[in-house]
């Protein structure tokens, strides 16, 4: 009676170790393989956003987008080209706008105002905005971090 | 009699002393005055870095006189033309014989302005010296200074934008040399702690008004009442537009007091809140209506501070949850990017109080408070989210003791 | 029962090609000292566990930190935020490392105190000092890979350091430097030896002392020359040793995520070259004692710069540390001089602990 109770014990001991074992190893590779599997939303330091279809964009026309954390601005002017900043005031963090009237990129807070390609032209801004690398790939405006 | 002999040797010693001292030279006038006692050797030391001697005028071109010439200069010879220092209340003019002359100046700099003098004579400065003689008032060198002057945009130059407030301070904030003009001396004081003064002073920002902003610089003028809010809208431009369009404006043209500085302060203008608008000490509204919300007035007042505060509140607790959520590691950019927009929403609602219009501030502040709401939430849901990894750290602890526990018990039976 | 079968048809293969049999036994064979002491012999374990999981995690890290100054921090913050268990992750590799560090330290003293070190066992004592050298150079190189603020200005601090020695002491900084700041090519320098350079000497010399490890087998407890052998307990290194070590390597598992857990670290801010230093700039808690020592020293200490007599003391130090066996002619055989070599070792350790306490007191 005590062997078989024995041999019992011995099979439940070796199920017991097989089990935890196998939990283990999969408690290890369930974390492991979710961390391999690419995350669905992009690293826009590196990726390039996308900031609608260029179709959608009115020649004179600004718009914000999400970049990162930061807002940008994207702008297609009257010639048609394409031209994107981080919409950061660089007086005192405003989100500027696009004001297609007078052809300026323009800050609310204290009239700063920046030419089509980001420089400071008047007002209290003392640098000019951080421009955008801008790329049109089948109809679709991408914005990245200049190179 | 000894002393007399001492003092006339001395004399001749000194005047022969500077006979020989001037040898033969294109600017003789540098060779003599970089000798002489410190009166008139300093313009020598200092005339090498001013802006009119890297532009190549000498002494001569100013003050006239004969720079060839070997001896010392003589007012009383005509041929000579010898002009020397001007007094105080010919100074303009000494000045704007070249700097008035529009086809002289555009050989040195064609961008300047010409009209200095036409301003300076409508100027309070211009018009005690000029029209009463009075000597005390700013003349060209008393900001510019002489022998010394920079261009207004080298950082050395004693006009430049970070300069310019110690530089009409110096008699501004005198008060014993301004005791005869009535006016106050405490504006340096003022602007100093105000958030235009820390803005230029402290952190250097060019973009905040220096006294010539307003004032102006050659025609300097204390603004006008009826002006000074057109003045501040050169960069307040939405405060401005709102105050105008408002119904406050024609009520305090009639009263004749000032738009903007009525309830802000003209030097002492400090980061305006949320308790201007409410009951105390600090409440703008309360200059001039009864603190209490029979008032119509005041009542307006409260309203919008009420929607103020909701949305600054609102504001502080979704950064401060957002703040917790980014420190744990959690993804914060799309929250980041929405206090942000809370940011621009707060600023466009405190623009509106302007306009005198509860509704149009409660408006704007609404999406504000909203979006705090939601960022307020979505923090929260991540902070929770963290908390989970408390829980699963829980369960592949059991693994792990439940793994020892099998391993243990299969060493007993080894060596049991 | 089917799985054992297969089992034992798999085993009978390789078997049949290697000799497993022989391995097994001579593990078997092995016998591990069971005595008060014992509990120090896991160390070493534990110190090689934390290397795997520094090797894996390692691994599973370089599948998105990308180095360089732009995109270093970036894909930091990525990994912790966006990844799944990206936080994770990084937060055991964090740990194990400082736990590593912390093991190997306690492995080695103990090893000293238990007087391990003497013959035979001299090379084995040498090459695990390098051993330790290493985990200390894999910790001051890794630390910099996140370019946050604080790794950025202790990486300066640390490496100015051997600007003080004379002669070569710019060469020196600009070799480890990549240039004569701490910049991305600092960066990229650090990362190529902490990802390549420093596991390949490791794993070498790792093997060098294991290999030295199994062919000369653990060391008995000094107590055991006064003991007749008949009274010597032993076990089996396989399966006994092995399953307690392995029982031992799970809870530190256990300890790790928990630690990843509850005290997560953090980012910290990205790293400016041009800000000024932010105040109470220390590094890692293992180079405090030396950053404390340095920073009491005076300025000059006779006609020499104070920090080089320091870096001089301690360079001397290491290396009389590193030679022990080799000049302490007086442990192995039981001479009374011997007391004075533990003394000086418990010298050793208070100094260090206690300019490592007031290190972190005095900021």
């Amino acid at each position: 009676m005590e062997k078989e109770s024995n041999s019992d014990r011995r099979t439940f001991l070796s199920y017991f170790l097989g089990g935890s074992s196998l939990a283990f190893l999969g408690a290890v590779a369930y974390p492991v393989l979710k961390y391999l599997t690419p995350p669905a939303e992009k690293d826009s330091a590196v990726e390039a956003v996308d900031a609608g279809k260029a179709d959608e964009f009115e020649k004179g026309s600004g718009k914000i987008v999400k970049f990162g954390s930061k807002p940008a601005l994207v702008v297609r002017g009257a010639d048609g080209e394409f031209r994107a900043f981080i919409a950061v005031c660089t007086h005192l963090d405003c989100t500027v706008q696009y004001v297609p009237e007078e052809s300026v990129i323009w800050c609310a807070c204290h009239n700063g105002k920046y030419d089509l390609n980001g420089i400071n032209i008047s007002g209290p801004p003392p640098r000019p905005l951080t421009p955008l690398a801008v790329n049109v790939q089948q109809g679709v405006v991408l914005i990245s971090k200049e190179a | 009699m000894k002393a007399k002999l001492l003092l006339i040797s001395s004399a001749l010693a000194i005047f022969t002393a500077t006979q020989n001292v001037c040898g033969v030279d294109e600017n003789n006038c540098l060779a003599c005055h970089a000798k002489l006692m410190k009166k008139y050797s300093t313009p020598v030391k200092l005339y090498s870095r001013d802006i009119h001697s890297q532009v190549g005028l000498i002494c001569s071109d100013c003050h006239g006189g004969d720079p060839g010439r070997e001896r010392r200069h003589d007012r009383n010879e005509a041929a000579q033309a010898f002009i020397g220092a001007p007094a105080p209340e010919k100074i303009p003019a000494f000045c704007d014989r070249c700097h008035g002359d529009a086809d002289y100046m555009r050989s040195f700099n064609p961008g300047l302005p010409v009209d200095q003098l036409v301003k300076y004579r409508t100027s309070r400065h211009g018009q005690l010296l000029l029209g009463k003689a009075d000597s005390k008032a700013a003349n060209c060198v008393s900001c510019h200074s002489v022998h010394d002057i920079h261009r207004a945009r080298d950082p050395g130059s004693s006009v430049y934008d970070t300069n310019i407030p110690k530089t009409c301070a110096r008699c501004h904030s005198n008060s014993e040399y301004m005791a005869d003009y009535g006016i106050p001396t405490d504006q340096y004081a003022d602007y100093a702690v105000s958030v235009h003064g820390a803005a230029l002073l402290e952190r250097g920002d060019r973009g905040a008004p220096a006294c010539n902003d307003c004032h102006g610089n050659h025609g300097a003028t204390p603004v006008e009442v009826q002006n000074i809010s057109q003045v501040c809208g050169m960069c307040h431009v939405n405060n401005e537009r709102l105050y105008r369009e408002s119904f406050h404006s024609s009520i305090f043209e009639e009263l004749e007091m000032p738009g903007c500085e009525t309830c802000h302060g003209n030097h002492a203008v400090v980061a305006p809140d949320e308790s201007m608008l409410g009951a105390g000490d600090n409440s703008a509204c309360g200059q001039c209506h009864e603190q209490s919300e029979d008032d119509a007035g005041f009542a307006l007042g409260l309203n919008m501070k009420k929607e103020l505060d909701s949305l600054s509140i609102s504001f502080a607790s979704a950064t401060l949850l957002v703040e917790r959520a980014g420190q744990r590691g959690m993804e914060i950019s799309e929250l980041s990017l929405s206090l942000s927009d809370i940011r621009q929403s707060a600023i466009k609602s405190r623009t509106a109080v302007h306009a005198f219009d509860d509704m149009a501030v409660a408006e704007l502040a609404a999406p504000g408070i909203e979006l705090a709401e939601q960022v307020a939430q979505s923090a929260r849901q991540l902070l929770t989210e963290h908390q989970k990894r408390r829980w699963w750290l829980g369960g592949a602890t059991l693994v792990l003791l439940a793994l020892i526990a099998a391993l243990y018990l299969r060493l007993r039976s080894i060596e049991g | 029962m089917l799985f054992k079968q297969r089992y034992d048809q798999a085993y009978r293969w390789i078997n049949e090609r290697i000799g497993l049999d022989g391995i097994i036994g001579f593990m078997r064979k092995k016998e591990v000292p069971v005595s008060t002491v014992s509990i120090w012999y896991y160390f070493g374990g534990i110190s090689l566990f934390l290397f795997m999981v520094q090797v894996i995690t390692g691994i599973l890290l370089l599948m998105y930190y990308r180095p360089g100054p732009n995109s270093s921090y970036e894909s930091l913050q990525f990994l912790v935020s966006k990844v799944h268990f990206g936080w994770l992750v990084r937060d055991i590799h964090s740990w194990s490392a400082n736990l590593m560090v912390l093991c190997v330290f306690i492995h080695m003293f103990s090893v000293f105190f238990m007087k391990s070190y003497r013959k035979p066992r001299e090379m084995t004592w040498i090459s695990g000092m390098v051993l330790l050298f290493l985990v200390l150079a894999f910790g001051f190189s890794g630390y910099l890979l996140p370019w946050n603020e604080l790794a950025f200005f202790a990486t300066k601090v640390g490496t100015d350091m051997a600007g003080s020695v004379p002669l070569l002491g710019d060469f020196i900084v600009r070799m480890v430097r990549g240039g004569s700041d701490v910049t991305g090519a600092t960066l990229t320098h650090f990362f190529g030896v902490h990802v390549a350079a420093l596991p390949g000497i490791f794993v070498l010399v790792l093997a060098f002392h294991l290999f030295l490890l199994q062919r000369q087998g653990m060391s008995k407890p000094r107590a055991w020359d006064k003991v007749p052998e008949s009274e010597h307990k032993v076990m089996p290194f396989f399966p006994n040793f092995v399953l307690r070590e392995l029982i031992f390597w799970l809870a530190a598992l256990a300890v790790i995520n928990a630690l990843a857990v509850f005290f997560p670290w953090e980012l910290g801010a990205k790293a400016d070259p041009f800000a000024p230093a932010p105040a109470g700039i220390k590094p890692e808690w293992y180079f405090m004692f030396m950053f404390q020592t340095l920073k009491m020293l005076p300025s000059t200490i006779g006609a020499i710069e104070g920090e080089l007599v320091g870096l001089a003391l301690f360079n001397l130090g290491a290396l009389v540390w590193l030679a022990l066996p080799l000049w302490d002619k007086w442990t192995g055989v039981d001479h009374p001089k011997a007391r004075w070599v533990s003394a000086f070792g418990g010298l050793v350790v208070l100094f260090i602990v206690f300019m490592t306490v007031l290190g972190y007191v005095l900021s």
